[in-house]
């Protein structure tokens, strides 16, 4: 089939735009294996930076990685039952606690991490332990669990489903774990997906809230690149890459995975 | 299977917290094991009575629901032991057609063997039994309604609720699913109310029909009663078609045209004469016929329509069976049998 002109020219654009997001990545993964960046290439690939990353930081990791999945249990534990209920009421009151929800996102994260210290400075064992890093990074992910959890809720015809349920003789509890959950799976998961991404990722609310034996690997990032060799910094970037790729697609994975389940 | 229980709503109205006002205050009487039809045009409260018999909606106060002689009013839908069939259907999507079915039974934690039985014997039923694994998506809108069906029907529940069941079907599937609906409730001998706004279904279904609009009751009786003595002209409109015709009441004689026809003596003061299509006769003379002109005619297969413009204004509308050209324009004249004729308060 002959292809129009128009087809390369949106082809090229594409490419240029692929090319404008990828080419900065790649260039900073090569670094991160280069023996020396000035010099390039041609001084040779390594992978002690990586080594090195890994000695000083493997901690920060271990960190990330528990933080962002208890992040993704609890904005779970609290979303979902806060979507339901938001799903329930249709007032003037419900529509505005959605919208306060969102607050922490348009806030600026040093405002957020801020109250918290200014609040919970007075408890010095809650102030430097993890939670209190988990609690930064609840309050900022929660929106992107009941936002999508939400609109699955309000789509579907829940409220007939259940209703058919609730005349079958099944009770709240039994309405909730049979019907519920299994039909806005699809927003949880997609929630899960965002929760997890920006937890791993988060830094200007962990940046105010960490102490030096609670760094994430953003925080670890930021660390690296100020005070040591770009190459270092860039090897903490391969990573970063190789734990939130793989996290990603494992859930992606287990998406499918379900979805394959429900067809079959 | 043979659960019947009578239903008595007492003193039931149902106004919104926005402040709309669904129901009027009702009283009804459902006899156990018959089929109630609650018809009417949209927002006339039927679909808000069905729901506060399931227990989805709660009556105003001072409200009564009884279930036999049990007061249900308090109790929510759980416990209601109720099967409601919804316009959406409401199949969980997460579950197979079988388990649909046996969703309720579950709930109740009916053993797994007394179960599965139990399934097989509602799926066969309603003659599904060869897509008991499908999930939901995979079936058409009859096998959707006919799981739905059998879903509500599995619990043995004590009344039967069924909210236009057939309203998102195509018109010949609503025609067979209709049988097959009248079928299952006199073989199952399950009190029923029907919810439709199709009179048709309503005819077809209903032991009684109750009339509805703006939220009262407006007529309960008989398929025939409704149909051939309705209350009002509101009844009377909603339920087929019907001709209003002007005449002159003289010395116990009702005219218009031709045609002179004795006044029922019972019938109110300035009445409104109304006749169903099917009951004006056409006849070859002009004496004591009702004359008019021929303006349209729509062959309708059974039947053939006509419109007849008599100078009263709207054209009489005149179903026959007869089978003949109907030349546009040619003179009609058209008879009237007095026991068809309509009476009611103008």
């Amino acid at each position: 089939m002959k292809r129009s002109p128009l087809f390369y020219a949106q082809l090229g654009f594409t490419l240029l735009v692929c090319a404008f997001m990828v080419v900065p990545m790649v260039l900073s993964v090569m670094a991160g294996v280069t023996t020396n960046y000035f010099v390039g290439i041609k001084s040779g690939l390594t992978l002690k930076w990586i080594v090195q990353v890994w000695d000083l930081y493997e901690k920060t990791i271990y960190l990330s990685v528990g933080i962002a999945l208890a992040c993704v249990a609890i904005t779970a534990l609290i979303g979902v039952p806060a979507a339901y209920v938001l799903a329930q009421r249709q007032g003037r009151i419900a529509r505005l606690i959605e919208e306060l929800i969102v607050l922490p996102v348009a806030v600026p994260g040093l405002a957020t991490a801020l109250a918290l210290i200014q609040f919970w400075g007075p408890y010095p064992e809650f102030r430097t332990s993890w939670v209190f890093i988990l609690v930064g990074h609840v309050i900022f992910t929660l929106p992107f669990m009941v936002r999508p959890v939400l609109a699955v809720m309000l789509t579907g015809n829940l409220r007939s489903l259940e209703e058919a349920a609730a005349t079958l003789g099944a009770g709240f509890a039994q309405r909730f774990f049979s019907v519920v959950l299994p039909n806005v799976r699809g927003g949880v998961l997609a929630g899960a997906l965002m929760v997890l991404t920006l937890s791993v990722g988060e830094f200007n609310i962990t940046w105010m809230l960490h102490t030096p034996l609670t760094m994430t690997v953003p925080v670890g990032l930021a660390d690296s690149y100020a005070s040591m060799r770009l190459e270092t910094g860039s090897a903490y970037t391969i990573i970063f890459f190789l734990i939130i790729i793989p996290l990603l697609l494992a859930l992606q994975y287990w998406n499918n995975l379900l979805r394959r389940n429900d067809q079959a | 299977m043979s659960t019947s229980t009578a239903i008595s709503i007492l003193q039931c109205g149902k106004t919104y917290p926005n402040g709309t006002r669904a129901l009027e205050t009702v009283d009804l009487e459902v006899v156990s094991g018959e089929t109630l039809v609650l018809l009417g045009p949209s927002g006339c409260g039927k679909t808000s009575l069905l729901r506060m018999i399931a227990g989805l909606e709660s009556p105003d106060a001072g409200g009564r629901i009884l279930f036999g002689s049990e007061d249900v009013t308090a109790q929510p839908p759980e416990t209601r032991n109720v099967g409601m069939v919804f316009q959406s259907y409401a199949l969980f999507p997460n579950m197979t057609v079988a388990q649909n079915v046996g969703y309720g039974l579950r709930i109740r934690r009916l053993p797994e063997e007394r179960r599965r039985a139990r399934v097989a014997e509602m799926l066969e039923m309603v003659q599904l039994s060869a897509l008991s694994a499908r999930r939901i998506d995979q079936l058409s809108g009859g096998q959707r309604q006919r799981v739905a069906l059998a879903r509500a029907i599995a619990v043995t529940p004590r009344v039967l609720l069924l909210d236009e069941p057939l309203t998102a079907l195509d018109a010949k599937l609503r025609e067979s699913l209709r049988v097959d609906i009248d079928t299952l409730l006199r073989k199952a001998g399950i009190t029923a109310i029907y919810v439709t706004h199709d009179q048709a279904e309503a005819m077809a279904l209903g032991d009684r029909i109750v009339v509805m609009d703006h939220g009262e009751i407006v007529q309960i009786g008989s398929p025939t009663q409704i149909y051939h003595a309705p209350a009002n002209a509101f009844v009377a409109d909603f339920v087929g078609s019907v001709n209003r015709l002007q005449g002159n009441v003289q010395d116990g004689v009702w005219r218009c045209g031709n045609a002179a026809l004795p006044w029922p003596a019972d019938a109110p003061v300035g009445g409104v004469v109304m006749v169903r299509p099917e009951d004006l006769r056409l006849g070859h003379e002009a004496a004591g016929a009702i004359s008019g002109t021929l303006t349209a005619r729509y062959f309708l297969g059974n039947r053939t329509r006509l419109l007849v413009d008599i100078g009263q204004g709207a054209p009489v509308l005149v179903d026959t069976s007869e089978r003949g050209e109907f030349a546009l324009a040619s003179q009609v004249h058209l008879r009237i049998d007095p026991a068809t004729m309509i009476v009611l308060p103008a």
